[in-house]
């Protein structure tokens, strides 16, 4: 790998030469793709420079975890990169037919400061982290579907969009080797009980601290970028919600209304829409999104189609799923039966 | 055959050899990070080994007679359909794949009858019993098979 790296990069940068990769290490951190990270060494205008380069990768077929797209990944780190309006570690290459580097594969630079989940494991006071990670999911949010490659799946509606997820709940348990009562109860509670639409905007799809790297400014930059789309922006505060109750800490359920006061400043939504009701409704809608293809992973691997520990590991977390949102709803219905009482 | 030691005895050997024996000698992140998937898939299958053809036996069983009543209850014919398919269907076997089968149907005819009370008040203590099923049997059940899962290897 390290000679064909130091090709795909003579390719791309005629400002350097004497291109070396002195080291390549697999990464581990990311459960959908392959990440290595490699230090190379170049002359550029007569001087010899080193810096660390992160690639990342398609798995090899049939071991993947979660299938995703390295297009769609890469066109949308093209927008954002265009748009400029929200934190994120440049991308700098992409080998979009696996030709030079084996894999489909984005080049992308390294962040030095770790993550995000890296820092708050080590610290007991989260300090101004709550309110900041409010903010920067508000700053994806406020990108608009117009502002977004056409290429990109655009919803006819709010409706459309919300009834879709819900009915992926329904189509995910029909088409699995399992049949899953819970997963159609999930679907018609989702269904029957609707919360107050928001305008669609850029969701990022996998909002958790890994996914947030900290320079050495202490600057956020957001990235892991595959499952990206045009949703409602509760979907990802939901996203963040039930990923952190799994591998915490939780900055929202920490203090959830600063929280939430910190997020609707930064978007200008109501509390009407975006309060802690709403947030569990999406909790639990928007783990389709991501359990839709953990639950078509684990049905290949049942039909002997796929294999890998990292999917097999992937049973725990539907089961943590079943738990989590059973318990959620609990907690949501009684709330509308206690609105419901006093109204 | 040798029933002892028991299937989740020889697992959880496997295991300890791993933790032990294995892991202080594995150098590489991801290599520790995969033991440490290992381990868990392990005692996940140590559990299983242990319960889940007595739980898929009772569970069935517990739906069979609550979908039941849920028929004679209500005039609901999907949920009839696939209680009826599920009951003449059912394999009856202890063999696993068998006892996954008939669990599975038994499993859509507990779907239709959530689906037929959810958002119907008359029907609401049927509902509120197919929900005490899932949370007392499947998802309690699943936080047993769980076992010590954690999201390892993130960060």
């Amino acid at each position: 790998m390290p000679e064909r790296l130091a090709a795909f990069l003579g390719l791309h940068r005629d400002d350097i030469d004497r291109i070396e990769v002195l080291a390549y290490e697999p990464m581990s951190g990311g459960y959908s793709r392959s990440m290595a990270s490699a230090r190379i060494r170049y002359r550029s205008g007569g001087i010899t420079l080193e810096e660390t380069i992160v690639l990342r990768g398609d798995p090899p077929p049939g071991h993947a975890m979660i299938e995703t797209d390295r297009d769609h990944e890469w066109m949308v780190l093209e927008a954002l990169t265009e748009l400029g309006a929200i934190p994120i570690p440049p991308a700098r290459h992409y080998d979009s037919t696996g030709e030079h580097l084996g894999t489909k594969a984005i080049v992308m630079d390294h962040v030095e400061g770790g993550s995000l989940q890296s820092l708050l494991d080590d610290v007991d006071d989260y300090g101004e982290h709550p309110t900041r990670l409010a903010q920067l999911w508000g700053d994806v949010h406020a990108i608009t579907p117009d502002q977004l490659p056409s290429a990109m799946p655009h919803p006819m509606s709010w409706d459309d969009h919300v009834d879709g997820l819900i009915e992926m709940w329904r189509t995910v348990e029909t088409r699995s080797v399992n049949s899953d009562p819970v997963a159609r109860y999930i679907a018609a509670w989702l269904a029957a009980n609707k919360p107050p639409p928001l305008p669609l905007r850029l969701t990022h799809g996998d909002p958790q601290a890994p996914n947030v790297m900290i320079d050495s400014n202490g600057k956020y930059l957001l990235v892991d970028w595959e499952f990206a789309a045009i949703g409602d922006p509760r979907e990802d505060l939901g996203w963040y919600n039930i990923y952190s109750s799994a591998a915490g800490p939780n900055l929202y359920t920490l203090d959830p209304e600063p929280f939430l006061a910190a997020y609707r400043r930064s978007t200008g939504f109501s509390e009407a829409a975006v309060n802690q009701w709403t947030v569990g409704y999406f909790t639990i809608l928007a783990g389709i999104k991501i359990g839709a293809t953990i639950n078509e992973q684990l049905d290949r691997f049942a039909m002997g189609e796929n294999s890998g520990v990292m999917t097999a590991f992937q049973v725990g977390s539907l089961c943590y799923g079943h738990e989590q949102n059973l318990a959620a709803i609990v907690g949501l219905q009684a709330a509308l039966n206690s609105q419901g009482a006093t109204s | 055959m040798i029933v002892r030691p028991t299937t989740s005895q020889l697992l959880r050997d496997v295991r300890n050899e791993l933790v032990e024996t294995i892991a202080p000698e594995v150098t590489s992140a991801t290599a520790q990070v995969a033991l440490e998937q290992i381990d868990i898939i392990l005692e996940q299958c140590a559990v299983r080994a242990e319960n889940e053809i007595m739980w898929m036996a009772e569970e069935i069983a517990e739906m069979d007679d609550f979908v039941g009543r849920v028929v004679d209850a209500i005039d609901d014919e999907p949920t009839a359909a696939a209680l009826r398919a599920a009951r003449h269907e059912a394999g009856g076997s202890l063999a696993l794949e068998s006892m996954c089968d008939d669990y599975n149907r038994m499993s859509e005819a507990l779907s239709c009858a959530i689906e037929a009370c959810i958002g119907d008040s008359e029907r609401s203590e049927l509902l509120a019993e197919a929900i005490g099923v899932l949370h007392l049997r499947r998802s309690d059940r699943e936080v047993d098979v769980r076992a010590n899962w954690r999201l390892v290897g993130r960060g």
